[in-house]
């Protein structure tokens, strides 16, 4: 995907010389989870009092924190101005008692490549929780923005980033979980690569 | 350097192509008249005061714009850093410097946002207002067809016989730019998605011409015919040229896709034509005609440019393949000629105002190297006053206003007038003003 950038770099290099000019890549990381033949994205769980799953997973077992999900070769990686995440989580309870469930996005360097849940070259963006009572259904949405200057943003770079959502439940019965819609927006000012002096 | 020298020579290719200021003030238009000579070699003897006097000297406002205006001026790139980083435009300093005697009110922008939809698919490409590009809109106008030298400005020198001229100029004129997308990659992209095992190539291209002219013409007026109740003026001129410099480029970048649509590396096939001083030279001619009749209250003229005419350029071309490999580094020649004439019709007619003061209308017609224009207009002319309008289209939609003083020895004229910027399309609004002197 990095090449096609550098086909695209001369029809920005035509249109987009502005300084107010922003690009933007749209990520649908949903459709790079269901290509890659795993099964992650949906299920159903068994809650015995508490759980904990990553999604995407990495290491073949959803109940270990793992690398989470590595997005590189995105045409817009450098010098980012903006950073943005849209992730829906459709939650069902379907035991027979009140079930407790919460979502947390991460985002992580690209070189942190065993656990992106740990602290260590990763951050938590976002945060929901919900509560469903037994055959109740709900979606939890995990919203955030980043802009130029936040530290968060320096765990994106060239060699792209990982990212991974940590589902918490809780209570005693079952859920079906499911991702709607998972898409992270990239943006880069073509002028912000102007040295200032 | 090489490079560098193509570069300037592509970018600065409109200046010195100033278009006068009574003639913007009728969005194009040019009445019957001497300066109408360029278009028409038969008026070169028509008199002036008929449907004169023309604009002075054009001041090139747009330097203005160059030096001051954040979104055009590359001077702040030395000044201010962060204002230049957040304000420029290429496309606005591209325009503005096509338009050097324009102020122009209103730059064109390049698009505020553009949109990679990167998907396990493949990737498209859209603007923010969610249209696929079109790359085909991207060719600035003219870009392609080979056009002969137009002098940027012409000295005349006297001959002392009757109707003949001759005069030496230069020219300094560009072919323009543009984007060309492969067959493939223009399907694709309006398409929304990049195919598996397909070849995509997008160029870039551009040419521009500097040089010396000299011309010999005669134009006069013909002995009255039996029974033809307007004075017939016939013109025809030979011009030769000199070339100093010339460049075609283009750049094409090729990649592959595999057999999940992803492109593969990507190479930069270049082709570069280059002839400049020292190194080679250009040389060529053409034929011009024209007739013109003045009926009085009412013109009408016609004339050919580049009846016959050919143009030769002897340089060296540079080629290399996607890989880098170059291909041909050696002498080559470029050749234009044949039958590629460019037509120009015009017309006017004079009524007087019971109130006094009286109206020009003329309207004009153009075809030549693959474009078409025409123009309507009016001028209305009361003492030292005069109010222009004028409504037109080459390359694209084009309306003009314009106003002036005309004083035995001085005059002032300015234009608001609008052109359609080069690859955007966007309608610019300009300010054009000019002055003149005479003994």
């Amino acid at each position: 995907m990095k090449k096609t950038l550098l086909l695209l770099g001369i029809l920005v290099a035509m249109t987009a010389c502005s300084g107010k000019t922003v690009l933007t890549s749209k990520v649908d990381v949903l459709s790079f989870v269901n290509s890659s033949g795993g099964s992650q994205t949906s299920g159903d769980v068994n809650v015995p009092g508490s759980i904990r799953i990553y999604v995407p997973d990495a290491d073949g077992n959803i109940l270990s924190p793992d690398a989470g999900l590595l997005v590189d070769g995105v045409p817009v990686l450098q010098d980012l101005y903006g950073f943005a995440v849209e992730l829906k989580i459709a939650v069902k309870n379907t035991g027979s008692s009140p079930i407790t469930a919460s979502a947390d996005f991460r985002l992580a360097r690209a070189a942190d490549d065993a656990n992106i849940y740990d602290g260590h070259d990763d951050s938590s963006l976002s945060h929901a929780s919900i509560s469903l009572a037994p055959g109740a259904s709900g979606t939890v949405s995990l919203n955030a923005v980043l802009r130029q200057g936040d530290p968060q943003l320096d765990l994106v770079n060239q060699d792209g980033f990982r990212i991974g959502v940590e589902l918490d439940a809780s209570g005693n019965g079952d859920i079906h979980y499911e991702i709607t819609s998972f898409i992270v927006s990239l943006q880069q000012k073509p002028f912000s690569l102007i040295p200032d002096d | 350097m090489k490079k560098l020298l193509v570069a300037a020579l592509l970018m600065t290719g409109g200046l010195g192509l100033g278009q006068g200021v009574r003639s913007l003030g009728m969005a194009g238009l040019n009445l019957p008249g001497p300066w109408a000579a360029p278009l028409n070699p038969a008026f070169a003897a028509f008199p002036a005061a008929g449907y004169g006097p023309d604009a002075g000297f054009s001041l090139p406002l747009g330097v203005i714009n160059l030096a001051l205006r954040p979104s055009t001026s590359p001077l702040y790139y030395f000044s201010d850093r962060a204002r230049f980083k957040n304000n420029f435009d290429l496309l606005a300093f591209y325009d503005q410097v096509s338009h050097p005697y324009e102020l122009e009110i209103n730059t064109p922008s390049s698009p505020r946002e553009i949109v990679f939809d990167v998907s396990a698919d493949g990737v498209s490409i859209r603007d923010g207002s969610g249209r696929p590009f079109d790359l085909g809109s991207y060719k600035n106008g003219g870009a392609g067809a080979y056009q002969p030298p137009k002098p940027a400005f012409e000295l005349a020198i006297p001959t002392g016989l009757p109707g003949l001229q001759f005069s030496v100029g230069a020219f300094f004129s560009s072919g323009g730019l543009g984007l060309e997308p492969g067959p493939n990659l223009a399907r694709d992209l309006s398409r929304g998605y990049l195919q598996a095992d397909s070849e995509y190539r997008l160029s870039a291209f551009g040419s521009a011409q500097a040089g010396l002219t000299v011309r010999l013409g005669y134009a006069g007026r013909m002995p009255r015919l039996p029974g033809l109740t307007a004075d017939l003026y016939l013109g025809g001129g030979v011009q030769a040229f000199y070339g100093l410099a010339y460049a075609d480029a283009k750049l094409t970048a090729i990649t592959e896709t595999d057999s999940h649509g992803a492109p593969g590396p990507v190479g930069y096939a270049s082709e570069v034509f280059l002839v400049r001083p020292g190194q080679g030279s250009g040389y060529g001619g053409r034929l011009d005609l024209g007739m013109a009749l003045d009926f009085g209250d009412g013109a009408f003229g016609l004339g050919v440019n580049n009846l016959v005419g050919m143009a030769q350029w002897n340089g060296s071309l540079r080629s290399t393949d996607k890989d880098g490999n170059v291909l041909r580094d050696g002498p080559a020649s470029r050749s234009f000629g044949g039958f590629n004439p460019a037509v120009y019709l015009n017309g006017a007619y004079k009524q007087p105002l019971e109130s006094g003061g009286d109206i020009l209308l003329g309207a004009d017609l153009s075809y030549g190297y693959g474009e078409l224009g025409t123009h309507f207009g009016l001028e209305y002319r009361l003492a030292i006053l005069r109010l222009r309008a004028g409504l037109g289209y080459q390359n694209g939609l084009r309306v003009g206003l314009g106003a002036g003083v005309s004083l035995p020895h001085l005059s002032f004229d300015a234009a608001l007038t609008t052109h359609q910027a080069a690859f955007s399309g966007e309608t610019v609004f300009g300010i054009a003003a000019s002055i003149g002197f005479a003994l």
